[in-house]
């Protein structure tokens, strides 16, 4: 068994060796690590809090059910992503969605809650007038991301907020590279026309 | 589409673009995610145990209700020959608790499957008995050995035949 102190430290590629093991407290770590990479990438693909963190669950379980096959060769990070990211597409194309709410999950009963599920936009802010000017242009990004395609969303995502190459993320999603380059070329190009009145 | 892998990336080209989209952040599932995701899963064993589970589930693979209840029947006969072998064996120590011999009662047995002609399996049980005495094996031995391996043989069959279990609640 290995000890947290180990856990912590170890690679992806070891951490995954220890879960293939049957070590619990492995798996453990690794939904600790990706919990919110991948709450997030779903979150903002369905837009709906409670429907994202089952999908981000049903995620991980899968991945630990098909453990045996993954292969150290490709990155953990994408393989994750990958069937994170297939999950809320495979929900898009059953179902209509409603709005993203950035001021955590519509169910906290508690403060501590709602500050726990809620958006963490930025911290770099100083003043809490610095703060609430982050918050509301935060949220009106998070409007124009909603409003683009889910395809052109994902690739924005794995970009922006996970800081993945382009060869990553045509990989996670299945997209020949120029696909994806195209993806975030247009996706690039809308979001410049929903956000332009934040420029004035 | 016109995808073309060599179409230069556009990042840079707009600063505040750029600056806002770097600047987003990560949501965070309820407190407890993790507890809940691994109380769904089933870890999987160690390495050796599922080589040994792939082997095994090799061997019944194909295993038809037929199969299934071919060696249930089987297994019960087993358990109930091990089980007259040894009150054959031990008759004196069972005597004690019974109002009737067990000598006396597989003599019955024989005369009863004699009636129904099965004379040849009390003889080959009896035979087996005098063999079973004439090589001085540990006769108590192989007989737990044998009534464990029996009981392991079903929880294995069992474990074999199983689904993999299901994850999600």
């Amino acid at each position: 068994m290995t000890g947290s102190w180990d856990l912590e430290r170890a690679s992806d590629r070891q951490v995954v060796a220890w879960a293939q093991d049957g070590d619990e407290a492995a798996f453990r770590e690794l939904v600790r690590r990706y919990q919110r990479p991948v709450f997030s990438l779903v979150y903002r693909m369905v837009r709906d809090r409670e429907l994202a963190e089952d999908l981000a669950q049903e995620t991980f379980i899968k991945v630990m059910n098909a453990i045996d096959s993954y292969r150290p060769e490709h990155k953990f990070s994408s393989w994750v992503f990958k069937i994170a990211n297939n999950a809320a597409i495979d929900h898009l194309r059953r179902k209509d969605l409603d709005a993203l709410s950035l001021d955590g999950a519509p169910d906290a009963v508690t403060a501590e809650w709602r500050e726990a599920t809620a958006l963490q936009i930025s911290d770099r802010s100083e003043s809490p007038l610095e703060e609430l000017e982050a918050r509301e242009l935060g949220s009106q990004i998070e409007q124009a991301i909603a409003r683009l395609r889910p395809e052109y969303r994902a690739c924005i995502m794995l970009r922006h907020v996970e800081g993945r190459a382009y060869e990553e993320i045509a990989t996670v999603l299945g997209l020949p590279l120029g696909t994806v380059k195209t993806y975030i070329h247009r996706a690039r190009g809308e979001l410049r026309d929903y956000l332009g009145p934040l420029r004035e | 589409m016109n995808d073309d892998a060599n179409l230069p990336v556009d990042e840079g080209a707009d600063p505040a673009l750029d600056r806002w989209l770097d600047g987003l952040g990560r949501f965070s599932p309820r407190q407890g995610f993790a507890d809940r995701v691994v109380a769904q899963v089933r870890v999987p064993l160690p390495r050796w145990l599922r080589g040994l589970r792939n082997w095994g589930r090799g061997l019944v693979t194909g295993v038809t209700g037929w199969t299934l209840l071919a060696t249930a029947s089987l297994a019960t006969a087993a358990a109930w020959g091990s089980m007259v072998a040894v009150g054959m064996r031990y008759d004196t120590v069972v005597r004690e608790g019974v109002s009737i011999s067990w000598t006396e009662a597989s003599a019955m047995v024989r005369g009863a499957a004699t009636d129904a002609l099965l004379v040849p399996a009390g003889e080959v049980l009896v035979a087996g008995e005098r063999w079973l005495a004439a090589t001085g094996l540990p006769f108590r031995g192989l007989m737990i050995a044998y009534a464990i391996t029996i009981v392991v043989s079903a929880i294995a069959l069992w474990w074999l035949m199983a689904q993999p279990a299901r994850t999600r609640v």
